[in-house]
């Protein structure tokens, strides 16, 4: 007994010596479990999806440390744009985070002009860095080189009400020039302006939204009471990005809200696709007490090109990313002090497959790479958006090795197997990843299968079953004729 | 011969209401034990419903089912629907009897029953376009058994409609006073019994 317990802890020792020297690097290590919410929203483990692989605080470089940065925007060409807003400037790295340039100061006319507290960035696909200069209450174009090409003021109209005040926080430019603007405490929506920077009106208010409650208090309220409650005004948006479509996806900060993550079509609407489980909201499972209470606050929203988005939650420091159905993919991040963690996370972008937080408390930036499951998620839905549901369903069977939970990937296997013909498989498939709509589409098929396959055996007996019961009726009214016959013959 | 009549009677009643439950109080034609094998066949088709209904309408978390819960949704509303029933009753002049009531409730129960069977095997050969047929189908039974109770409780307690309607809606707050009291009488029994397990075991550590 005592040697075999000697051996155990000498295998344990090797074992942990080992992984002392394992290549396995430390940054696949992040200090929180990782998890994913079912279709009945209980809270299931799950492979991790993203691990840190680097942070970049501006420490032993050449343009040194970041302080409160805002805003960190990757350029069409992998070009990474940090807005370093502590310093009044803004930081350009190439995909390997080397220092391309620092723009802090620009030619504006003769005199030499700087930016004051810059929150916001946008680079075209041209290459012009727009900049929304909050302090300054301006917007900023700039050349790929830094230079100034113009400034765009306040917005000049009579639709705006009094009292406006314009601090432009976070900027993006569609592809006709056309510029959205998003400023501190407009409630009125998205301010737009035009190619020449000559203000159009707001887009996309949020609607107001207020419990029957408040209401009920405001009737039996008093004047003076009523005057010291809350305004039932709008919420306002906090973050926008662009898609390839020309659609604005915008975040807002509102407590309890179904539709913190929107996307906007140019009417102002929100034409989200919700087809996934739940509601595109964050967390589906939170504290309602405590420092940390509430619903998922999202500050930040980005796009990649397969429809795929990632929202920024500030309260939990997570990474929720959802397809372009609405299935919540997968989700990461916590906050923290570690690697991996933030402090007060409020840009995320995507360099190719990796994804970027940019955490302001920490002053600095994560990089984020894929680990093998969240590649293989991520190449699923990628080729599922470009219509190849074979290859996607090779890629959801590897994600089924590594989680088998992974109720999505149920379906995508689910809808290959219904493009070969397999609908019976593809039935089972769909009953695991709860899609009644596809389930139902399946079995139809398969009912139509099975009624052609069995029409001569289920006529046979439908015919047999009816000369049976006519037989049996015509025996019976002989039978009866014949007692009457014989009762009438007894009189 | 007689046993032909006790599966007769009640589909009689389901079609024929008033002069079903007439016959039921009047001319005794119905039996408390078919009442209880009513009771009884409805909570174990309720069962088989939630359990093997189609995966198109159920939608029903399989890992929660729970056969013994089932009882609370079926079998104690009945008793204190009858329960409450005769209690309001009684004080307002009905002439059903405890039985009769018992019994007038459970024939009520037979559309249900014989419903739910049917678009419970339904459930299993339709599509999502056809899913309207199977609550079609759940809701003409709970309508149906609706009438039933309606008329059985007018007939046994010899009622007129608008008095019918009145005892109904008593009888539902009578069955909400009923649980507040069991609820009540339940948290303070709890209450006590950890008072008395509290001194117990003060007692035990000191001794």
């Amino acid at each position: 007994m005592v040697r075999y317990h000697t051996l155990t802890r000498i295998i344990v020792a090797f074992a942990l010596f080992l992984c002392l020297f394992s290549p396995i690097e430390a940054s696949a290590a992040v200090s929180y479990p990782s998890y994913n919410y079912s279709y009945w929203e209980n809270t299931d483990p799950s492979p991790l999806p993203y691990t840190p692989e680097k942070v970049i605080d501006g420490r032993g470089t050449s343009y040194g440390l970041l302080n409160s940065p805002e805003d960190v925007f990757v350029s069409k060409d992998n070009t990474l744009y940090i807005v370093d807003s502590g310093n009044n400037r803004i930081i350009v790295l190439d995909e390997n985070y080397e220092l391309i340039q620092v723009i802090d100061t620009f030619q504006n006319g003769t005199s030499t002009d700087q930016f004051n507290d810059p929150k916001g960035i946008f680079v075209t696909e041209e290459g012009s860095i727009y900049v929304a200069d909050t302090g300054n209450q301006r917007v900023i174009e700039l050349t790929e080189e830094g230079e100034f090409i113009r400034e765009i003021g306040a917005p000049q109209s009579d639709v705006i009400r009094t009292g406006f005040e314009y601090h432009p926080i976070k900027i993006a430019v569609d592809k006709a020039d056309r510029i959205y603007v998003i400023g501190r405490g407009v409630y009125d929506g998205i301010i737009e302006f035009d190619s020449d920077g000559i203000f159009t009106g707001f887009i996309g208010a949020n609607r107001v939204r207020f419990n029957p409650i408040d209401y009920v208090w405001r009737i039996i309220a008093t004047e003076e009471q009523r005057e010291k409650m809350a305004l039932f005004i709008p919420i306002e948006f906090n973050n926008l990005d662009i898609d390839e479509e020309g659609f604005i996806y915008t975040t807002n900060a509102e407590e309890d809200t179904s539709t913190p993550i929107q996307r906007l079509n140019p009417t102002g609407e929100d034409v989200l696709r919700k087809e996934g489980y739940h509601e595109l909201i964050g967390d589906l499972e939170y504290a309602h007490t405590g420092s940390s209470a509430g619903t998922s606050t999202f500050v930040d929203v980005s796009i990649n090109q397969f429809g795929m988005y990632s929202a920024l939650d500030i309260k939990r420091g997570r990474v929720f990313t959802y397809d372009e159905d609405g299935n919540l993919l997968y989700i990461f991040g916590q906050l923290g002090d570690q690697v991996g963690t933030f402090r007060t996370p409020v840009a995320i972008d995507q360099l190719g497959e990796d994804i970027i937080v940019l955490d302001k408390g920490n002053h600095r930036l994560t990089v984020f790479k894929p680990t093998v499951f969240g590649s293989h998620v991520n190449q699923a839905v990628h080729y599922y958006n470009q219509g190849d549901d074979q290859a996607s369903a090779e890629y959801w069977k590897e994600v089924l090795q590594l989680n088998a939970n992974y109720e999505i990937a149920y379906i995508g296997i689910g809808k290959s197997l219904l493009m070969e013909g397999k609908n019976k498989e593809a039935m089972t498939y769909f009953k695991n990843g709860h899609s009644r709509s596809y389930y139902s589409k399946a079995y139809k098929r398969y009912r139509q299968e099975i009624l052609r396959e069995h029409f001569g055996l289920g006529m046979t007996v439908m015919v047999c079953f009816f000369l049976c019961v006519a037989s049996l009726i015509t025996f019976r009214k002989i039978k009866r004729r014949k007692v009457s016959g014989v009762e009438n013959g007894m009189d | 011969m007689l046993k032909m009549e006790w599966i007769k009677f009640p589909i009689f009643v389901c079609f024929h209401p008033f002069k079903g439950f007439w016959e039921l109080k009047y001319e005794e034609k119905g039996r408390i034990s078919i009442a209880f094998l009513f009771l009884f066949c409805l909570t174990v088709v309720a069962i088989l419903k939630r359990q093997f209904t189609g995966f198109i309408v159920n939608f029903n978390n399989p890992t929660e089912l729970n056969s013994i819960a089932e009882l609370q949704y079926i079998v104690l509303p009945f008793i204190l629907w009858c329960i409450a029933n005769w209690s309001i009753t009684t004080l307002m002049e009905g002439e059903g009897k405890f039985k009769e009531i018992i019994m007038a409730t459970a024939y009520a129960l037979v559309p249900l029953i014989s419903l739910y069977i049917i678009s419970t095997l339904i459930s299993l050969v339709i599509t999502w376009e056809e899913a309207p047929l199977y609550f079609f189908l759940e809701t003409i039974a709970t309508i149906w058994f609706l009438f039933l109770l309606f008329i059985g409780i007018m007939t046994v307690h010899q009622y007129t409609v608008t008095k019918t309607v009145v005892t109904f809606a008593l009888t539902v707050i009578v069955i909400a006073v009923m649980l507040f009291l069991g609820l009540l009488i339940f948290s303070l029994i709890q209450q006590m019994v950890s008072f008395v397990e509290t001194i117990y075991r003060e007692l035990l550590y000191r001794m």
